[in-house]
């Protein structure tokens, strides 16, 4: 017990507000020893966040109260201290590192201010040495300029400099444990391949203990030396990492794990998800926790909460988790791939849904003579009954090239052919009747839909625009059917958004965007903001339903392993250009363009090695107000030359259906 | 097909949750029906005072000069001899009709100049908002002064002075929560389906916008009965033998050590007032609001 750096014992924080009692982390164990990398992982609203911040205390300044249990660091309980030696524990003892990078530092303070006075404040160092610190730390953590830097405010710094600027203060005054919660989830890949990197390295170096909080089992795989699984405010796993990869002890984390497209799934017509959603805080089920989702749930399960229970070294929560293993079901490969399907939509005959001609989009900026080219002279086709994935970092114009084919946003140049007619010059009216053949589905199932009207109301919109004269009962029947076809239930056609999680809402939308059957949505994000699990659930709804009704994606995304599941081709986008768009296993399996191969190496594995890749991509994408002479790419590319700086490569393409923007296109 | 994201087991916390919710939400519709009553109270008073107050508010009792309440006379009497409570009564007319009046016209016409600047955005918005900020510059009570004085005093123009002084507060906060809702994904999502944008702004901006004005209009109109009351007291308000509130209030100033009734219960019944209204319509922006609408 003595040679533990943290003891959690029972905690359970409830949250109060003015009329309810909400319990969010009831009664969890665990203990971090000095220098080990522990991970809590779970979906949203599983109570990881929570547990992470009322170890600093820091969920009081949200409504929460710790009812019970300690917390020992050392050998002080932190639920009894005082908010006076807390501040002194606080940053000194446990330092946090944020998800949201942008809004963790105060944006009136330079970054070296806001460092320097941590170290004097914990470290008793004047200014001076405070400040020279500072710049070395910034150094260590891989931040070029390190003295400029120091006078930059936070905005002026990227995403992916300001997450190194905030490690390099939670290691500033050297703590024993550094919380991370989410410190990759706002980044793009190849960002958070370098910040894993860093992680990795200063762990090493410092032997300081972290406390590693992810949705992302493969984020968890590549730093966490054991793993604990939360769900719904309970710790249902815990296993060292190797353990838990090789065989999960838990139905859950076998979901989770299951949920990841790996490569053996990607041609698989559909994607393992796990039932349902997590169970709201003012909504728990008795017994088990996980039973509603859980495919092996028995009526003890149902009736009694499964303890925390010891099985060699690592423990469970799982009524019937031994028989369970001996399944031969629970680890099993899924089906064969199937692999004609690919080829046969490459041999078929194949008509051009939608043509983007050298289509651009500038968007004017304050300073003279400047624009932001978020889109530059794109041009593809995309096939009726495809699917064109199109993927690359925030900042590349992806959502932009997106509204711009569906001409929710102007066009500064080009032309967008529908079915062989421009649709660019459109008058306003001819352009809504167009509408009704292309939808979209948008990121945020939070934000997209009108919280003030009913679901019924809201998928009735589109069909009262272009269906005139519709009778209100043909009306009342059109929507019962979307609503089943989506795999909501039809008797809630009157409630109010709010009522449904994320991924009931995105069921909504999607209800909403095939109402008037269309021929061609646009997914932009569509599955971004949902936790894992939903995430497959959703995927396989649309894949479903392009089955059904014939429909053709443009599906937008970040995460690569998903765009590759769906899509039949992938175009990908740098600073507002397709530099490469091929088939999708085709350009997976060889890519021919830096970046794609750069992308695909970040791409999140499950890592059972704990073996250092080589970062695949340095920097960040520049700001497409200024772009690199020549090829845009040059500046991050570790084969660029002269030639590269000076002109400006063309998309050609070097095989069938397999165009590449590169001087050098990679053999 | 999935399946349906439903739990159905019985759960132990929401059934305490209902329990303890319940209190609450008790408490606040009987704050709600106390308020509804205190209203209709004052409406009747306005309407048919003469079934509320026991004698005319012009009647003077030589006898009875600056006397506290008592059970003849429930909120004394004034240097005149009149009967408080039935000046209170009777002057609830003027005070109710001025301020309601007057935070219907300004909440109207700021949130419709808040509207056309959020919305139009570019040249209009520059220049209507300058004009706001014209406006502002000028404190509330002067420019209704000022107004008053230009214009006379009569009803109308005591109405037109005070909701002048309000229209910018209204169209500012119009402005932002117009900027704020126009941009939000569900207006683009119905851009994309084809929604014609006078339609989208009828039925997705101005319901999602309003409710916030519910709330200052509840606050303003306890402001506008005192603006009037303030301008009473400069002798700029509505001449008649009845006195407001406000005038009321001002003239038991003088009196505050020898007969502290005079004033106190005209400013009670402000208060009284103010209060239920205001919690009418937070009562009402809940009601408006999906996530909050008492089941």
């Amino acid at each position: 017990m003595m040679d533990n750096l943290l003891t959690v014992e029972g905690l359970t924080v409830d949250f109060k507000s003015k009329s309810s009692v909400l319990n969010a982390v009831s009664t969890i164990f665990f203990t971090i020893k000095p220098s080990e990398t522990i991970c809590l992982v779970g979906e949203s609203g599983s109570g990881k966040s929570v547990t992470s911040k009322a170890i600093m205390r820091l969920i009081e300044y949200e409504n929460g109260v710790i009812t019970k249990g300690t917390v020992t660091l050392g050998n002080r309980d932190i639920v009894k201290l005082s908010n006076r030696v807390l501040i002194n524990i606080r940053g000194k003892k446990i330092a946090m590192i944020f998800q949201e990078p942008s809004t963790a530092f105060d944006p009136v303070f330079t970054i070296g201010q806001q460092l320097v006075e941590m170290m004097q404040r914990h470290l008793k160092l004047s200014k001076k040495q405070a400040y020279e610190r500072g710049v070395q730390l910034l150094t260590r953590v891989g931040l070029s300029d390190p003295n400029v830097r120091m006078e930059q405010f936070p905005h002026e710094l990227s995403g992916g400099m300001l997450q190194r600027a905030m490690i390099a203060m939670a290691i500033s005054c050297n703590p024993d444990l550094i919380i991370a919660d989410e410190p990759t989830t706002a980044l793009d890949v190849t960002v958070q391949a370098q910040i894993i990197a860093l992680l990795k390295e200063l762990k090493e170096e410092y032997r300081t203990s972290i406390l590693l909080i992810t949705h992302d089992l493969s984020v968890a795989s590549q730093l966490a030396d054991r793993i604990f699984v939360m769900y719904a405010g309970e710790i249902v796993e815990q296993a060292s990492m190797e353990q838990l990869f090789s065989l999960p002890y838990h139905p859950y984390t076998r979901g989770l794990l299951q949920s990841i497209p790996n490569e053996h799934q990607i041609k698989q017509k559909r994607l393992p998800s796990i039932e349902g959603t997590i169970p709201t805080l003012a909504e728990m089920p008795a017994g088990c926790r996980f039973h509603p989702r859980c495919a092996f749930a028995t009526e003890k399960c149902r009736e009694e909460r499964p303890p925390l229970r010891n099985f060699q070294g690592r423990e469970s929560a799982c009524w019937h988790i031994k028989e369970l293993i001996q399944k031969p079901e629970w680890l099993v490969e899924n089906d064969p791939v199937i692999e004609d399907e690919v080829d046969y939509r490459e041999n078929q005959e194949r008509e051009v849904l939608l043509e983007i001609k050298s289509l651009h989009k500038y968007y004017p900026i304050k300073q003279a003579n400047k624009k932001i080219k978020a889109v530059n002279n794109v041009s593809f086709q995309i096939f009726k009954g495809e699917t064109v994935g199109l993927v690359g970092e925030s900042g590349s114009g992806k959502s932009t090239l997106g509204r711009t084919i569906l001409q929710l946003e102007t066009p500064t140049a080009g032309d967008v052919l529908f079915n062989g007619q421009s649709i660019v010059h459109l008058r306003k009216s001819a352009m809504r009747d167009r509408r009704k053949h292309m939808q979209m589905i948008f990121q945020d199932p939070y934000g997209s839909i009108d919280p003030k009207w009913t679901i019924k109301e809201i998928i009735a919109e589109p069909l009262k625009v272009h269906l005139k004269g519709i009778s209100a009962n043909e009306m009342e029947n059109r929507i019962q059917q979307l609503l089943q076809v989506v795999g909501l239930n039809p008797e809630w056609s009157s409630r109010y958004p709010h009522e449904f999680s994320g991924g009931q809402r995105q069921r909504i939308g999607i209800a909403r965007a095939i109402a008037i059957n269309p021929s061609f949505i646009l997914a932009d994000e569509a599955v971004s903001a949902l936790d894992v699990s939903v995430q497959a659930q959703i995927i396989n709804l649309l894949k479903d339903l392009q089955q059904k009704l014939g429909l053709t994606y443009l599906f937008i995304g970040h995460d690569l392993n998903i765009v590759r599941h769906v899509a039949d081709r992938v175009a990908v986008m740098y600073l507002g250009k397709i530099v490469e768009m091929a088939p999708s296993e085709k350009l997976f399996q060889d890519p021919k363009h830096p970046y794609t191969k750069a992308l695909i190496a970040a791409m999140p594995k499950i890592n059972r090695s704990h073996i250092t890749e080589q970062i695949s991509l340095d920097g960040e994408i520049p700001s497409p107000a200024n772009p690199p002479s020549g090829c845009a790419f040059r500046t991050r590319c570790p084969f660029a030359t002269e030639h590269c700086s000076r002109e400006e490569p063309d998309f050609v393409e070097i095989a069938p259906n397999h165009s590449v923007q590169c001087h050098y296109a990679l053999n | 097909m999935q399946k349906l994201e439903t739990i159905k087991t019985k759960s132990v916390s929401k059934l305490k949750l209902k329990r303890f919710s319940k209190g609450i939400l008790h408490l606040e519709k009987m704050m709600l029906a106390a308020a509804i009553f205190i209203i209709a109270f004052f409406i009747i008073c306005a309407i048919v005072p003469h079934w509320v107050a026991m004698y005319s508010p012009t009647k003077m009792f030589p006898t009875a000069i600056l006397q506290p309440p008592s059970f003849k006379h429930l909120f004394g009497t004034d240097y005149f001899g009149r009967d408080v409570f039935s000046l209170v009564v009777y002057g609830s007319k003027t005070s109710l009709l001025l301020g309601i009046s007057a935070v219907i016209v300004g909440g109207f016409i700021g949130a419709l100049i808040g509207t056309l600047a959020g919305y139009i955005e570019g040249i209009v918005d520059m220049i209507l908002m300058r004009m706001i900020e014209i406006i502002q510059t000028i404190p509330s009570v002067l420019l209704a002064l000022a107004i008053a004085a230009v214009l006379g005093s009569s009803f109308t123009n005591l109405v037109i002075a005070i909701s002048v002084s309000a229209i910018p507060t209204y169209a500012r906060v119009m402005r932002g929560q117009i900027l704020s809702i126009k941009n939000r994904p569900y207006i683009l999502a119905s851009k994309s389906i084809g929604m014609r944008n006078s339609v989208i702004f009828l039925k997705h901006v101005l319901p999602n916008a309003y409710s916030p004005l519910l709330v200052m209009a509840s606050n303003g109109l306890g402001m506008a009965i005192l603006t009037g009351a303030g301008l009473s007291f400069l002798g700029l308000g509505v001449v008649s033998e009845i006195p407001d509130w406000g005038f009321l209030l001002s003239q038991g100033r003088n009196y505050i050590a020898a007969g502290w009734w005079i004033s106190t219960f005209p400013g009670l019944a402000i208060a009284l007032f103010v209060l239920a209204v205001n919690i009418l319509g937070d009562s009402l922006r809940d009601q408006l609001d999906p996530k909050k609408r008492l089941s």
